[in-house]
């Protein structure tokens, strides 16, 4: 899985649930600090990637995790590290 | 906007359940019924439904154990479509002192009447928080809150049920989703037919009215609250016991 597929994936959650433009969901976004998301909007969010990447992710995966840049370079990580 | 989606009721074929599976499913609502045990009860149960018309199906499920819970609303989801509203009536008794109460009695009635609300919650929200709509009621008893000797693990995981209802309510409140909880008090049902005469008596007289309950008279407020006019209506315990409890 590309950058660039976790990053649609996250674009499309963020469009769904938050009903922000696709292309202001970048790398350097954050969902709370730019999006004024709430913790259940985050929730909601990480549950659609999930669904579109067809990984699951545990909690705790986000604690340091700052940016969506962020959290493509750890979902791309996690899913090369378990790919078959 | 109407609430979309099937109704899944636990405990739903007998006694306050059944009413309850009737009573949504002649609201329009297509109702799958859970049960765990007395498969006959079952059939006999959807019979009448047909016989009625109503639009009930039964499923059988330990609510208790939280992969069968996940995998059993993962397939209604996908056989029936999205689940708008959730009753959770699945309740069993293990009477005993508490000095005198085994671990398992404990662990059974807290895993089937508390335990299961919570894995039940936890599958149909997500779907819910995506359609931004949701009913999800909780059945406690007063139990809860006037105390009941004899009933430590009941009494506890009702008590809980109000506990985990106002927890979804706040969690869920921005996504037009509500969770109420309502307490029957002393209904005419299976659950006390192993009480004698003289016991029911002392049990109706607890309350103000004087008389047991039916369960149709639960199954209306349960109703009342998946409809789009108790829309406004979260995290409320409601009583339906005759008085018992007044405001306890």
């Amino acid at each position: 899985m590309t950058k660039q597929e976790i990053l649609k994936a996250f674009q499309d959650a963020a469009v769904e649930v938050l009903g922000v433009e696709r292309d202001t969901i970048t790398p350097s976004a954050s969902l709370v600090a730019d999006f004024e998301a709430d913790s259940l909007d985050v929730v909601e969010v990480l549950m659609l990637v999930e669904e579109h990447i067809g990984v699951s992710i545990p909690d705790e995966f986000w604690e340091d995790v700052e940016n969506i840049g962020m959290a493509i370079d750890k979902i791309e990580a996690l899913v090369s590290s378990t790919a078959p | 906007m109407t609430t979309e989606g099937i109704a899944v009721v636990s405990g739903g074929t007998r006694g306050i359940g059944a009413a309850i599976s009737m009573e949504l499913a002649a609201h329009g609502r297509d109702v799958v019924a859970l049960y765990r045990s007395r498969s006959e009860d079952a059939d006999r149960f959807l019979k009448e439904c047909e016989a009625r018309g109503l639009r009930v199906t039964s499923r059988r499920v330990d609510v208790s154990d939280p992969d069968e819970v996940r995998s059993v609303i993962t397939d209604l989801q996908a056989e029936h479509g999205p689940v708008g509203v959730l009753v959770h009536n699945a309740g069993i008794r293990e009477d005993g002192l508490l000095v005198r109460m085994t671990d398992d009695a404990w662990a059974r009635v807290i895993a089937t009447n508390l335990s299961a609300a919570f894995y039940l919650a936890r599958s149909v929200l997500p779907g819910m928080m995506r359609r931004r709509q949701g009913r999800i009621v909780n059945i406690a008893s007063p139990a809860a809150y006037v105390g009941a000797a004899g009933q430590a693990n009941y009494a506890a995981a009702k008590a809980g049920l109000v506990g985990l209802s106002r927890a979804i309510a706040r969690e869920m409140g921005s996504r037009s989703i509500t969770c109420n909880v309502v307490s029957p008090g002393p209904v005419d049902t299976e659950m006390i037919s192993d009480l004698n005469i003289a016991q029911r008596a002392a049990l109706a007289g607890l309350a103000a009215a004087g008389r047991l309950g039916e369960a149709q008279e639960v199954a209306h407020t349960v109703a009342f609250l998946c409809s789009d006019e108790a829309a406004y209506i979260t995290g409320a315990v409601l009583p339906v016991d005759g008085g018992l409890g007044m405001g306890l």
